[in-house]
């Protein structure tokens, strides 16, 4: 009779237990007390966001959807820490470089095993070095060992195989180089360099995509496609078995199945999106269970530099001063994005505290468009596909304001690719980076010898930045490679081919009884699991 | 008998050849590199030395009359090739997903026979031949003609 009270009531119950099972503000009993001490055992389900991955091959796909699963499927000769920013051993427990640089020496630890229990020896490592470099490996991530002695060769087809890679004996793996790589490491620590067994690959063909043999703390389980792969901790892994005997990623690309599986205490850990992150940062009992961290993503307008008027730099800065962008990051992102000053985000190791961006100054811009012979401003068509449209939908009032008229056209993202790609486009709204060696990202963006696909979709051509980048790209000493990608980073900013917005800030959310996880830059997901336990009982 | 069945056989045969050309020419429309589906959509990046490596592997630098000639000589001999993606045998990848389908297709059609027939066979005044049209007309919605059927099968 009286049932429509409950419906408030209900709400509000829903409300206040919004952040699963655990997270009673009364402090019920449904939390287990924490000793802070690790303990073994135990399932982590992850909602993984971005659909099947299809191949878990850590040479054919390297992308989020399979690097977060493959990374603790297959070691490294290094590992990159991202938090830390720093390289540690892996299946290499020490190495040399030669002084030029030209010279890698890595020396293995012994007892490394696969998960088929066969110890590793450096010819894994140079049968997994073989095989990404093979022209008919097929692989988009070979170039991560470009410069490698016979490289060129082997691409081609003039060699057999990859000259520069030698094992004097079991434990020891000699990497020859043409020219010095300061970031090789960074390579030799991203899941596209994985080791794997050969005998393995032999035996699977092109199905080892689908049942990954690897050596890394977690082995192969299971894996429904489009519902979820399951993993289980490698009791011979060489730094000890990890604390969790499971990992499930459950595949759900919609963001209220992970909502309502996350509040049912069914989802250990999910990476929030802007709406969610409202909801959430508001509620006192999911603070705690939030990380956030500034990712090495940078989200901008790329303006083609080739095409009128952006061809005109004061254009470009005109855009660039229109533009509030604390405000819209506020009401359109929900604080979940960093003002950005420049190309390269607060979490990398090259990030500049001292570099000045564009404030919000309407009145220089309107100045600008009027040096540029622009006083009746211009149209400006921006094409982003449609994950992006809110973004610019957030800068359009004020790029009008300063009489710079914005169209839309959404389309589908493999079409604002292919349009980026050709240079068929006035301006593009995306996210880019990811990538830890800044030099790396810098060059692949803002060199002119990377125009399209490679990278430099504005077309940026500045002979300067070129020298800059070009001698970082062969630098062996960090600081020095640092100070030069700033410089190239303060000409970049000051001519600006992007209309710099901000840095995403990802925003992790896990259940009370995870813990160990890491604000990772590079990737929230890239989450290493060697760390992660749980205390539910 | 024997002729009718035949020509309908080489009328399938026909159909079918008819919807892998246009689902072939389709696909080719679309623009969209099929490359970027191995990248990742935050940074995709490909250099050209790479990309024109990965399409020489998968025969996608040829002319589209080679692609299709070629796919349609495998595909009668039962091999559907191997996804460009996940580099499984696409007849597998169909095979496993072919369970779902059929348990989807199957609970479809049951409804639509139960519905359709109870309509369609209601004792009507006169007998209204239309009744037994309806009676079928419920379930060609599930399986629309007969060659669509098949390759749903």
């Amino acid at each position: 009779m009286r049932s429509w009270v409950y419906i408030p009531l209900l709400a509000l119950l829903l409300i206040f237990t919004s952040c699963g099972t655990g997270g009673s503000p009364t402090g019920g009993p449904a939390e287990t007390p924490s000793t802070g001490e690790p303990r073994y055992g135990g399932t982590l389900v992850r909602g993984h966001n971005y659909g099947d991955p299809a191949n878990l091959d850590p040479i054919v796909k390297n992308e989020v959807a399979a690097q977060m699963v493959t990374m603790n499927l297959f070691d490294t000769l290094v590992h990159v820490d991202p938090a830390a920013k720093e390289i540690r051993a892996g299946l290499a427990e020490s190495w040399e470089i030669s002084p030029d640089g030209l010279t890698y020496t890595f020396h293995l630890r012994e007892g490394a095993k696969f998960h088929n229990g066969r110890e590793i020896h450096a010819q894994d490592i140079a049968y997994t070095f073989q095989r990404l470099v093979d022209p008919k490996s097929a692989s988009p991530f070979a170039n991560r060992l470009e410069g490698v002695v016979g490289y060129g060769a082997f691409r081609q087809g003039e060699a057999a195989g990859l000259a520069g890679v030698e094992t004097p004996d079991d434990y020891t793996v000699v990497l020859r180089l043409e020219k010095p790589k300061p970031g090789l490491l960074y390579d030799l620590g991203n899941p596209a360099t994985g080791i794997v067994p050969r005998e393995e690959v032999e035996r699977l063909g092109d199905d080892f995509g689908q049942q990954p043999v690897g050596s890394g703390p977690f082995q192969f389980v299971s894996w429904k496609k489009d519902d979820q792969i399951v993993l289980k901790a490698f009791p011979d892994y060489w730094g000890g078995r990890p604390y969790l005997d499971q990992v499930v990623f459950r595949i759900m690309k919609e963001e209220a199945t992970r909502d309502a599986e996350f509040q049912a205490g069914n989802l250990d850990v999910m990476v929030i999106g802007e709406a969610q992150y409202k909801r959430y940062s508001q509620d006192p009992t999911c603070k705690p269970n939030m990380i956030e961290v500034p990712e090495l993503f940078t989200r901008a307008l790329h303006l083609n530099t080739t095409k009128p008027p952006l061809d005109n730099v004061k254009v470009r800065q005109a855009i660039n001063y229109a533009v509030d962008k604390p405000l819209v990051i506020e009401k359109v992102l929900s604080n979940k994005a960093y003002v950005a000053v420049g190309p390269i985000p607060s979490s990398s190791p090259a990030f500049n505290p001292d570099l000045k961006g564009y404030g919000y100054d309407p009145e220089k811009a309107r100045q600008l468009l009027k040096e540029a012979g622009l006083e009746d401003g211009f149209d400006l068509e921006v094409i982003a596909y449609n994950y992006w449209a809110s973004s610019v939908e957030g800068l359009m009032g004020y790029l009008q304001e300063v009489g710079i008229r914005v169209k839309l056209v959404q389309m589908d993202s493999t079409t604002v690719f292919d349009r980026t790609a050709s240079g068929d486009f006035q301006a593009a709204f995306n996210s880019y980076g990811g990538n830890l060696d800044p030099v790396m990202t810098m060059y692949r963006i803002f060199h002119s010898s990377n125009f399209g696909r490679a990278g430099n979709t504005t077309h940026y051509h500045n002979p300067q930045v070129d020298a800059l980048l070009e001698e970082a790209l062969y630098e062996m000493d960090e600081a020095r490679r640092i100070q030069l990608v700033q410089e190239a980073e303060k000409i970049v900013v000051e001519e600006a081919p992007w209309f710099f917005f901000n840095y995403n800030k990802a925003v992790m959310m896990h259940q009370p009884w995870v813990h160990g996880l890491q604000p990772v830059p590079t990737d929230i997901d890239y989450q290493d699991l060697t760390k992660v336990w749980v205390d539910k009982k | 008998m024997g002729s009718f069945i035949l020509r309908r056989l080489l009328q399938t045969a026909a159909i079918l050849t008819g919807i892998t050309l246009i689902v072939f020419l389709l696909m080719n429309v679309a623009s969209g590199d099929p490359l970027w589906a191995l990248l990742d959509q935050k940074s995709a990046t490909l250099d050209e030395e790479t990309a024109q490596n990965i399409r020489q592997q998968w025969g996608l630098d040829q002319p589209l009359t080679v692609q299709y000639l070629r796919f349609l000589g495998n595909a009668l001999k039962g091999d559907l090739g191997r996804s460009f993606i996940s580099r499984q045998k696409v007849t597998q990848a169909v095979l496993e997903r072919a369970p779902a389908t059929l348990k989807l297709g199957l609970a479809a059609l049951f409804i639509a026979v139960a519905l359709g027939l109870s309509a369609g066979l209601r004792p009507r005044c006169g007998g209204d031949p239309s009744g037994i049209f309806s009676a079928w007309w419920w379930p060609s919605q599930v399986f629309p003609s007969p060659s669509s059927g098949w390759a749903f099968f």
